[in-house]
């Protein structure tokens, strides 16, 4: 990394171009974003503590100690790992099957295919703008139930 | 403001695609569409500065003249569009000083950051990296390019003690 990309980091500001809106009269930029929205709620409690740790309850709960077969050395949860991942792969399935004529949102699979990755793979380079947190702030409470067992369609 | 026709597209931006530049650099092309929504938004706020920048006569509803004053703030965006507009990485927050690994904390009040101080630290660091038409200054682009050249140096004056 240069010395410019050291200093735009610094800053939390790219250097080049040249930023229109600092060119505004009377306009305060920074303090006309909204701050407690987006990053204290949205991102930070929601998308990176009650999710996370939404996602470590529902597994304490399916890898709890009554959970196990067998003793000592030879004991095996109920629930493998296997289903432990069609959980997963079940909530991701419902997330990208949303559309907007029922829930109001339309979530395509690439989104889904992201949450999947940055929740439940822990994929460290993987991040979500405040719209996008938002978006599970409105579905996962609904989606989050009755994952253990397949779907069921009429 | 209800009305349908209470907005306007104020124009069309070319879709910047890797498929259809001649250039594939992604630096290049992230640089070139935050230059092109920057140069967009240049003569919107020059129009608008204008507008601000004097008081006017309104006539209200109750048919009373009122003298006024418009002014202007930034209307409701998502993390991308703010990355955008404040030049700010998503990783930041763009409004305070916070650090991306403290952006749950809701206990502590960080600095707050400012449009005055912002734009005097970038001109100061423009003035000092960057050449006047925007380009990276020679000495600024890699310090690891020093280091690479000493190394090549080292080896050149090695060789020439052997052949010598």
């Amino acid at each position: 990394m240069g010395q410019v990309g050291d200093k735009e980091r610094e800053l939390k500001h790219k250097l080049r171009p040249r930023n229109a809106f600092l060119q505004a009269e009377g306009l305060n930029l920074p303090a006309a974003c909204p701050r407690e929205e987006l990053h204290q709620f949205l991102i930070g409690l929601y998308g990176e503590y009650v999710i996370p740790s939404s996602m470590h309850k529902f597994i304490q709960v399916l890898r709890g100690k009554e959970l196990y077969f067998g003793q000592g050395d030879f004991k095996r949860p109920l629930v493998t790992d296997q289903m432990l991942r069609a959980v997963w792969a079940r909530l991701r399935d419902r997330l990208s099957s949303l559309d907007s004529s029922s829930s109001m949102v339309e979530v395509t699979t690439a989104y889904a295919t992201h949450f999947t990755d940055m929740y439940v793979d822990k994929h460290t380079g993987k991040h979500m703008t405040g719209d996008r947190v938002r978006i599970l702030l409105l579905t996962l409470p609904f989606l989050l139930r009755d994952l253990i067992a397949p779907e069921v369609w009429p | 403001m209800s009305r349908p026709y209470a907005w306007r597209p104020l124009g069309l931006l070319p879709i910047l695609k890797t498929s259809a530049l001649t250039v594939d650099n992604v630096a290049w092309q992230r640089h070139r569409r935050l230059d092109l929504y920057h140069r967009c938004m240049d003569p919107v706020i020059a129009e608008l500065n204008e507008l601000c920048a004097e008081d006017k006569y309104f006539r209200f509803a109750d048919k009373k003249v009122r003298q006024g004053r418009c002014f202007w703030h930034l209307l409701s965006m998502d993390g991308l569009e703010i990355a955008a507009t404040t030049m700010c990485n998503t990783d930041n927050c763009p409004v305070c000083e916070c650090p991306k690994d403290e952006l749950d904390r809701t206990d502590f009040l960080y600095p707050l950051r400012d449009s005055a101080t912002v734009k005097a630290r970038v001109e100061a660091a423009q003035a000092a990296l960057l050449e006047p038409d925007g380009t990276i200054k020679r000495n600024c682009k890699k310090q690891v390019g020093h280091a690479m050249a000493a190394v090549v140096v080292y080896i050149c004056l090695s060789w020439y003690d052997f052949i010598i």
